[in-house]
């Protein structure tokens, strides 16, 4: 009894010791390669960034010819941490070593990793390579089971900002209980104004929360075109469309058909939903130069006390700018 | 090529975006500081005598608006252009930025030889 009492003992103790060598093992060999890594970086780093700056067709002269299989995690590093920051050429740059290196190819293999975090991950590391050849995997990627994926997916498109990707993430829109609207909505409008037409040429496609997104990110991109486009919605049987079009037409011209600016913010404010609501009074004080009085603040307050405080400024005398007198 | 280097104080938290702001003014021949912090970046502003200050706008101690605010108010320092180099784009935050005495708002992720260009263009409006 006393034997097998003691050869728990010692093999519970054997266990411990053993894990406890394997964790300092594990941290000291984290340790002894991000010492290594850093190391490195400060070696390349200047490298790939004197490579963004200048004009070379290639990087891998500067890098002796070639990379060691050692080095790549800590190039890939330095690529994907500063195409992220920056824009333009120098974004085009890192861009193309990021291609060159080998890195898209994979990248676009990880889309069809098993893991849902490696395929979300490869996603976005392809939307920072901006390389316009993966639209295709990456508008496969849309259809992943994985919401994250799906996202990740989607804002790369947007990244890379390929033409091909504009009609997916329209539908996209229009299918709130698989993706968030405000997301796409977001992804799109950073497409910025070349979407516009397409954006307006499948309105009447998409449906309620569609249509409503659309109105957003137009409003939000503000190209003067639309103007005509924007009056048409007031005419729109659609309440809260009539509503959404109203502030966004108001903050580029005076308002169409000598409608009043206490009307434009109570019929805002007036929407049904209490997000609506909040957006709209927010956007009414936009509109109207940071200053939105009573019908905003009431019917606001009714629905949502926080769109009230959010408003800041509802009791600031001078309220004209953009409001034609009633 | 400058014949005397002029001075770029650069006050941004993040190491990765400070790295990248100080090998592009190096490469074209800027004299460089980096501060880490609002707080250091105060003490850099007035020991190092900038030409120019790059700020971020959200960092540890004292943000942009604040190195601004005191840079502005600074008998030395007022008249040293000041680019505000921000994630903000809301126009709330272009237009304090402005308010305050900003010469420049560069939104983030920022395009490199624009910054350089919108630089070089304050520091040639400053000499003449």
């Amino acid at each position: 009894m006393q034997g097998i009492l003691f050869g728990a003992i010692v093999g519970i103790a054997s266990v411990f010791l053993a894990l406890t060598i394997a964790i300092i093992a594990g941290k000291a060999w984290r340790e002894i390669r991000d010492r290594r890594h850093r190391a490195r970086r400060k070696v390349l780093e200047p490298i790939v960034l004197a490579y963004a700056h200048g004009s070379e067709a290639s990087i891998l002269p500067a890098l002796g010819g070639g990379v060691a299989p050692s080095d790549r995690p800590v190039l890939e590093k330095i690529l994907l941490d500063h195409a992220q920051r920056v824009s333009g050429i120098e974004r085009a740059r890192l861009a193309k070593v990021l291609d060159e290196l080998g890195f898209v190819d994979v990248y676009r293999r990880g889309l069809h990793a098993a893991g849902w975090w490696t395929r979300a991950e490869s996603a976005e590391n392809l939307g920072l390579s901006g390389a316009v050849r993966v639209a295709p995997d990456l508008l496969a990627a849309l259809e992943d089971d994985a919401s994250e994926v799906r996202l990740r997916a989607a804002r790369a498109l947007g990244a890379i900002g390929a033409d091909a990707a504009v009609a997916p993430l329209l539908r996209a829109l229009s299918e709130p209980n698989r993706w968030s609207t405000i997301r796409i909505a977001d992804i799109l409008a950073g497409m910025g104004p070349r979407i516009v037409g397409e954006l307006v040429a499948a309105y009447p496609t998409l449906n309620r929360p569609g249509r409503l997104a659309t109105l957003d990110i137009v409003g939000r991109l503000r190209p003067l075109e639309t103007a005509g486009w924007l009056v048409e919605r007031t005419r729109d049987p659609e309440p809260d469309v009539r509503a959404i079009r109203a502030p966004r037409f108001a903050a580029r011209s005076p308002i169409p058909h000598g409608r009043s600016g206490r009307w434009r913010r109570s019929r805002s404010a007036r929407s049904e939903t209490l997000r609506r609501s909040r957006t709209c009074a927010r956007r009414c004080a936009t509109a109207n130069g940071g200053c939105a009085r009573t019908p905003r603040t009431r019917s606001s307050r009714r629905a949502d006390p926080a769109s009230t405080r959010s408003s800041g400024c509802s009791t600031t005398p001078t309220c004209t700018q953009g409001i034609r007198p009633a | 090529m400058m014949s005397v280097a002029q001075r770029v104080l650069i006050a941004e938290d993040d190491p990765v975006t400070s790295r990248f702001l100080v090998s592009l003014f190096e490469e074209k021949g800027y004299e460089v500081l980096v501060a880490a912090d609002g707080e250091r970046a105060v003490e850099a502003a007035v020991t190092f005598q900038p030409d120019v200050i790059v700020s971020d706008l959200v960092m540890p101690y004292r943000d942009g608006y604040e190195l601004l605010r005191m840079v502005r108010n600074d008998a030395t320092l007022q008249s040293v252009p000041f680019v505000l180099l921000s994630m903000r784009d809301r126009e709330e935050d272009i237009v304090r930025g402005f308010e305050q005495g900003a010469d420049d708002y560069v939104i983030k992720p920022f395009n490199a030889r624009e910054l350089l260009s919108r630089v070089k263009k304050l520091l040639e409006s400053r000499t003449h």
